[in-house]
């Protein structure tokens, strides 16, 4: 008998991050003065599989976007970037920079997980209403 | 062996599909409502005690001294945060007198409401009240108002005090 078995992929689990994300305060009211990182959203369980076989680490990058409100389209610019934090392997990983997360191991892992978290200020002319976002997360070999 | 190569291509598939299932790009979606706020008066900005004549000394001259205590409340800073599309009324209502126990000093002339930060929205209705017609909301909006008040001939010198109520309605 004989029998090849393929690599599988280096990906970002979809499932990990399926889940509208909401925002970790209660409630969030515009007051009539700037609102400096008012609100904060904790990406807990972002989760990676290296299973590509490459022997090569990975490298995973954050791309906040501003918040659009879903009617008059005005905006909540990014404020504080925590970024990456509790790699689940803290050995092999390098948090390079808030948005950036370098994985020095090439021997492969399977859920891997890792939180973001970013928050968003409200600036004093921003309207009430439903705000909608996105963090791009992207990962590629090294 | 026929049998071994089939088994070959069965792996060969399913491995080719978990490659295809790869999310090097995975997107975050993020939701977040934010309340309206308030209609308000800021009350820092009419907290006092204010003073009368920007705190100058008024002396008693044995004659009826007609809105000798002049006070300029300036500054009165209203939010419109509570997204309901209407403007809003600012009414004043002045003491009738500043009492020192048992000594009056009765209210002089109503200046009343002006120097609107936004004069274009603004309608001075009369002293005491003005209409805000826009609905856009506005943050930071200010207005002045004056009040005075008469000191008679026959008055015990002390010290007076009173009050000017402001309210605030959405339109």
């Amino acid at each position: 008998m004989a029998a090849t078995i393929g690599p599988g992929a280096l990906e970002i689990e979809p499932a990990s991050l399926a889940t509208e994300f909401l925002p970790m305060e209660a409630n969030i009211t515009l007051t009539g003065s700037a609102q400096t990182d008012a609100i904060t959203f904790d990406i807990s369980g972002i989760e990676i599989n290296d299973l590509n076989g490459d022997g090569l680490g990975w490298k995973l990058t954050a791309s906040p976007q501003a918040l659009y409100h879903e009617l008059d389209g005005s905006t909540l610019p990014v404020g504080t970037v925590s970024g990456f934090a509790n790699p689940s392997d803290a050995i092999h990983s390098t948090i390079a920079s808030p948005n950036q997360l370098i994985y020095t191991s090439g021997s492969g892992i399977a859920q891997y997980s890792v939180d973001y978290r970013l928050s968003y200020t409200i600036p004093i002319t921003a309207s009430a209403g439903d705000y909608n976002g996105v963090v791009v997360f992207n990962i590629v070999a090294q | 062996m026929n049998k071994l190569k089939s088994l070959v291509t069965v792996i060969t598939i399913l491995s080719a599909g978990s490659i295809a299932h790869a999310g090097l790009n995975e997107t975050a979606t993020l939701s977040a409502t934010i309340s309206a706020g308030g209609l308000e008066i800021v009350t820092a900005s009419v907290t006092g005690p204010h003073a009368a004549n920007g705190g100058a000394p008024v002396a008693l001259t044995g004659s009826l001294q007609s809105d000798a205590l002049e006070f300029n409340l300036d500054g009165i800073t209203i939010n419109d945060l509570n997204g309901d599309g209407a403007g809003w009324t600012l009414s004043a209502t002045p003491a009738a007198n500043l009492t020192n126990g048992p000594d009056n000093l009765p209210l002089g002339t109503t200046g009343g409401f002006n120097n609107p930060s936004d004069s274009i929205n603004t309608t001075v209705d009369s002293a005491n009240q003005i209409t805000y017609s826009s609905g856009a909301g506005v943050v930071g909006y200010t207005v002045d108002y004056d009040v005075a008040y008469d000191v008679p001939a026959l008055v015990a010198a002390g010290a007076y005090s009173g009050t000017v109520q402001f309210v605030l309605a959405a339109n």
